[in-house]
């Protein structure tokens, strides 16, 4: 029997999953604010969606060395870097070097990420340069003024945390794809099954005023065990829940306890089901953490019928990537696991005829530091990341490169760098290709009009079609 | 007895609507069957005549009812053959004086609609002043047409006296408001003590503090992750009395301190304390120090502490230097009116909103904030190793140090137009200038008329019921502004007043539509444990790590300062619709409510955690008295629901699960555990038990 256990984890497989226990952990606010905004977001909901598209957040938690993912690859780049880097530069002559079609740099990616140099030089990738938390726009002398900050600089929960509300001056907050699908989900087909599917546990990312994630993982949808499965009880388990659901009840509270419990069960089956018809023959993954998670957002993707949905957001977290030490070995290793797993992924969604509906970036706490501690790096600021698929602007690298020159006018100790594009501004861009009128952006991102002018022609970055 | 002297009219008056009121709330069969419309009582008697015979039985789902827990014993009408409707006659005898010592549901018939295998009569025990000696109520199946009076065709319920003495059912219901649930030890030692005695030897039982066991932990050099304090909580809600002449464990100060965990929120998901376990456990043994003591206390304790420091970031907090655009950090003044004592609107004392011209009335505003932001400068680190504000060590087991150095001096404006004088800085820096605007601060929140309702109201709402009404909030509130010797923010007073409350406490309240509270996620595992008396091998609690994420509540783990859930929270639908808040249904999600409900299935074998621990620490439930009622589904789930629900089923529930039983084996091997297990795990699953009522 014990083989059968549906969800039998070990906890070291758990631990080995994420990088620190911060990480783990969802944030499930309500502030003044958001309540505010309940009574607005139903009745802003776009009208219905003709066509299906998705977001896919890769995140990388603990804060990967985005520094020495997308490298200057040039004589004079790649002299500032190896000065600034020094024994966690990488060298020169390994750097897979990128042709970007909007840019006169030279500039390289990490030797193990040849299936993302693949897709960006195939203009279905694109970088986005030295993005981060900001309450504002912010010089190094509002840093040491400690003016408009985000709470908790460098701290992996807090910057998680604001990663994921986009509102860094505020301990209170919902996810921005929360807020995104308490617009969106309106345009999806009745179903139990939230607009919000994770992967990776429950991530404040996904949580709304009126919506919260469904949570799966690569074994399988959490059930009712007994109910409707393979327990020897079962036969007798599933016809006492269900009686106990159907039976009335004359409290108020026993009955939404009764209605919600329902729902939950019939969420499941209708998860379950829509996922069970797998993908297309000759689709295949890494056999790994990572590949298996993708695997089953292509699964929930190819289901997508039949859950009714025009609109959905995937959130997927991989590795801890918190290298204080050793570094350069950790990212040699990891990062080919991340490169040919999204690569697999675009793969699976071309198999599906998704690839132009479907866009996956990347997220993490924060960059780090420029300099070495003499084994590895630290908590710094800004980072780089990347964007993948067909509606991509790709084969260009996105927002300001900075300098990495050691005390240039971002550098705030370090080479902790100021970021020179705020989460709201990369969350905005994904979220008017979702389908969010510009005007409904302080909706979703209460922060943009400071980085972004609403009125303006421009997109806010650039990156989507 | 004092409580029943004190409340005596309001009994009697709520004793003479049992008969119709608590009637209707018998189960949904001997409902409908009541209402059946005339057509169909007409037509009864030709459609008896179809269909394969009939034969109608007696039994009792409960075997005693008493006066003093005045809920209803059920008697159900069971048929076997047949399918249509069938009207059943029946007597009531027995010792007992139908609608003197009990009430009932009139006439001597009941209709079973078609389709229907059982239906309910149910009786109401009366309470009268009369010592009796225990009556019988006995319940008989009449002859009648259409079908046979099989066997058992009758049964009795015991009418118990009214007793000082609360009983099981009751003392259970008590302990899991007032503690962890009703394991065998406490639930003696409330029916002896009576509730009002226990609640005497709770408040003078020593503290059970978390603290030392993560000192321990650091000696020996091991680590103190955030999941170590979880541990500790565990060992000292689960710890029993040492031999007969220890003493009580302090079940209820660990709830108060729990429950104020909830409201004085810091968390260890914030990465300064995730390994400081050691700091965050001083500050929740100061919150079971000071739940029992009094308010302001508890205020300075929040206030001064390192973890609270850090949370709302006041540690560090420095005056005004607008030179440099430096202004002191708002968050800890903010929060501290917003959460921790008044709340955003001015509130009648019983909770609810004053209104001027029909609005409610803002307790403070921006300058408000500014100047109790102001009061809150100049603290640091503490400690013995910490003697001046500036680059001091983390230090998170003693209160922050005050400094009049970066302690704004000015004078400022409180709450009320309360003003503080203007200051000079103490030299050699005493911090005493410093001290004295925090106290003011602090004076003059606790004397706040908010306090009592706001605070008072929250603990109802953690530890009896969501929506309590404004006269219960409005009498706890008088018990924080006054204990009866003058004395304000009494927390014993408060507690005795929640816990003691005619609307905690009585029957006919907890039957209204809206009274009770979801269970927390948490609590639900405790409540097992305890119930159950689980433990590992090992002894070691370290498989309940990890939680949060499969059921998004953990103790000092909320995702922010505004926990787990929030108290006004209102689910979609019905509650909704009728103004009710639910705040524990905020984290029940479609994964949260089927991972919960998993546990308790695994719980008996697989052990309670997160995921499969093998032994010797895997926590598993005993299950040791109630395997011996295996062969008997009646008195199986009779005892399951007494002690885990602490109120009756619903009689269509206990059936339900009755049969779910009966269907299982009564032989081969480990059968008794099998039954058992489901049981557990039925009851866990039914609405009774997730709504606390």
């Amino acid at each position: 029997m014990e083989q059968n256990q549906p969800n039998r984890i070990t906890r070291r497989r758990f631990v080995g999953q994420a990088s620190c226990a911060a990480v783990g952990s969802t944030a499930f606010f309500n502030s003044l604010l958001t309540l505010m905004l309940t009574g607005t977001a139903s009745a802003h909901a776009v009208g219905q969606q003709d066509d299906y598209k998705a977001l896919v957040c890769l995140f990388l938690p603990g804060g990967y060395d985005s520094f020495n993912v997308l490298v200057p690859s040039g004589e004079a780049g790649y002299a500032e870097y190896l000065a600034t880097r020094s024994d966690v530069a990488i060298p020169r002559e390994s750097l897979l070097s990128l042709s970007p079609l909007n840019s006169m740099l030279e500039m390289g990616v990490h030797p193990g990420m040849a299936e993302l140099r693949t897709l960006f030089n195939a203009r279905k990738a694109a970088f986005v340069a030295n993005v981060g938390s900001l309450v504002k726009p912010t010089t190094k002398q509002d840093y040491w003024n400690g003016s408009g900050l985000p709470y908790g600089l460098f701290s992996h929960s807090d910057q998680i945390e604001q990663w994921q509300t986009s509102i860094p001056d505020s301990r209170a907050g919902l996810g921005w794809m929360g807020r995104l699908a308490d617009l969106l989900a309106p345009s999806n087909a009745p179903s139990s099954v939230s607009m919000n599917i994770s992967v990776a546990g429950n991530s404040l990312l996904q949580v709304g005023n009126t919506i919260t994630p469904y949570v799966t993982n690569p074994w399988g949808a959490v059930g009712l065990d007994g109910y409707r499965d393979w327990h020897p009880s079962s036969g007798i388990i599933t016809p006492a829940v269900d009686n106990m659901l159907a039976a009335e009840y004359q409290n108020v509270l026993q009955r939404t306890y009764n209605q919600m419990k329902r729902k939950s069960l019939d969420a499941y089956f209708e998860f379950r089901d829509a996922t069970a018809g797998g993908l297309p023959s000759g689709v295949t993954f890494p056999d790994n953490y990572l590949g298996e998670q993708l695997k089953t957002i292509a699964n929930v993707i190819a289901g997508r019928q039949t859950l009714g949905v025009k609109r959905q957001t995937f959130y997927v977290q991989w590795g801890g990537w918190d290298f204080h030490d050793e570094v350069l070995v950790n990212m040699s290793n990891m990062l080919p696991v991340v490169s040919k797993a999204v690569n697999a992924f675009y793969q699976a969604m071309v198999a599906l005829g998704m690839e132009n509906n479907v866009t996956l970036f990347t997220a993490s706490d924060f960059g780090r530091t420029l300099t070495s501690n003499g084994r590895g790096t630290d908590h710094a600021w800004g980072g780089n990341h990347f964007v993948v698929g067909g509606g991509v602007n790709g084969g260009r690298i996105f927002g300001t490169y900075p300098s990495l020159v050691m005390d240039n006018p971002l550098d705030v100790g370090r080479g902790s760098l100021i970021p020179t594009t705020a989460v709201d501004q990369y969350a905005a861009e994904l979220a008017l290709w979702m389908g969010v009128p510009k005007s409904d952006l302080p909706l979703i991102l209460p922060n943009i009009s400071r980085f972004y002018s609403l009125t303006s022609a421009a997109k806010p970055i650039g990156f989507m079609k | 007895m004092r409580v029943q002297k004190r409340f005596g009219c309001w009994l009697l008056c709520a004793t003479t609507l049992l008969g119709s009121s608590a009637l209707a709330q018998g189960g949904s069969a001997s409902a409908a069957s009541q209402d059946l419309p005339d057509e169909l009582r007409t037509d009864l008697s030709a459609l008896l005549q179809a269909g394969d015979p009939v034969t109608i039985t007696a039994t009792a789902q409960d075997r005693e009812v008493h006066e003093r827990w005045g809920r209803p014993g059920t008697f159900v009408v069971r048929r076997t053959g047949g399918t249509g409707p069938v009207r059943v006659n029946y007597f009531l005898g027995g010792t007992s004086q139908r609608g003197v010592d009990y009430t009932t549901r009139s006439g001597n018939f009941i209709d079973m609609p078609s389709g229907v295998n059982e239906v309910f009569v149910q009786v109401f025990p009366r309470e009268d002043r009369f010592i009796e000696r225990p009556e019988t109520i006995g319940f008989q199946i009449a002859p009648g047409t259409g079908y046979t009076v099989g066997s058992p065709a009758s049964t009795t319920i015991r009418l118990n006296d009214w007793t000082e003495r609360p009983t099981e059912e009751e003392a259970a219901r008590f302990l899991i408001q007032a503690a962890y649930g009703a394991d065998r030890e406490t639930l003696n030692e409330v029916t002896r003590l009576g509730f009002q005695g226990w609640l005497k030897q709770q408040f003078s039982a020593p503290i059970g503090r978390t603290q030392p066991y993560i000192t321990a932990r650091i000696a020996a050099g091991l680590d103190t992750w955030h999941d170590q304090t979880k541990i500790s909580i565990w060992q000292q809600v689960m710890k029993k009395r040492a031999g007969s002449s220890g003493p009580p464990p302090d079940a209820l100060r660990q709830r108060v301190g729990y429950s104020l965990s909830q409201i004085f929120v810091v968390s260890q998901n914030m990465d300064a304390l995730l390994v400081n376990s050691e700091g965050v456990a001083n500050y929740y043994d100061g919150l079971m120090e000071h739940g029992l003591g009094n308010f302001r206390n508890l205020l300075e304790w929040v206030t001064m502490h390192p973890c609270m420091g850090m949370y709302l970031s006041h540690v560090g907090n420095r005056k005004a230097n607008p030179q440099y655009n430096i202004f002191p950090d708002e968050n800890f003044a903010r929060e501290v009116m917003q959460l921790f004592t008044i709340g955003l609107w001015e509130l009648n004392q019983d909770g609810t909103r004053k209104l001027v011209n029909g609005q409610p009335v803002p307790t403070y505003n921006n300058d408000h904030i500014r100047a109790f932001a102001r009061c809150f400068t100049g603290f640091a680190f503490g400690g013995p190793n910490n003697n001046q504000f500036y680059w001091p060590q983390w230090e998170f087991r003693h209160p922050m140090k005050l400094y009049d150095i970066e302690h704004d001096l000015a004078p400022k404006t409180l709450l009320g137009g309360v003003t503080t004088p203007a200051r000079a800085a103490s030299d050699p820096d005493t911090g005493a200038a410093a001290r004295a605007d925090v106290k003011a601060a602090l004076d003059n929140l606790f004397m706040h008329p908010n306090v009592g309702p706001f605070i008072g109201k929250q603990l109802i709402q953690r530890m009896v019921t969501s929506n309590p009404s404004p006269a219960y909030v409005s009498r706890v509130a008088a018990a924080f502004n006054n204990n009866g010797l003058g004395v304000r923010g009494d927390m014993q007073a408060v507690v005795r007043a929640i816990l003691l409350d005619p609307e905690a406490r009585r029957f006919e309240a907890s039957q209204s539509s809206t009274f009770g509270k979801k269970r927390e996620p948490y609590m639900v595992l405790w409540n097992l444990a305890k119930t159950f008396d689980a433990k590992a091998q090992s002894g070691k609690w370290d498989a309940i790590s990890w939680m949060y994420d499969a059921i998004l509540q953990e103790p000092l783990q909320s995702p922010s300062v505004f926990n787990f859930y929030s108290p006004s929270f209102r689910p979609f639908g019905e509650m909704t619709e009728q103004g009710l808040v639910g705040p524990e249904f905020q984290i029940m999600t479609a994964v949260t409510t089927l991972e919960a409900l998993n546990m308790s299935l695994r719980g008996p074998d697989w052990g309670i955690s997160r995921w499969i621990v093998e032994p010797p620490d895997r926590i598993v439930m005993a299950l040791t008295d109630e395997q011996a009622l295996a062969h008997d589904p009646d008195a199986l789930v009779r005892s399951l629901a007494s002690r885990m629900v602490g109120a009756p089923l619903n009689p269509r529930t206990f059936e339900i699960i009755r049969k779910a039983i009966a269907a299982m084996p009564a032989e081969g091997d480990g059968w008794r555990r099998a039954r058992t297990t489901l049981a557990v795990y039925l009851t866990a699953s039914s609405p009774e038990f997730n709504i606390l009522r």
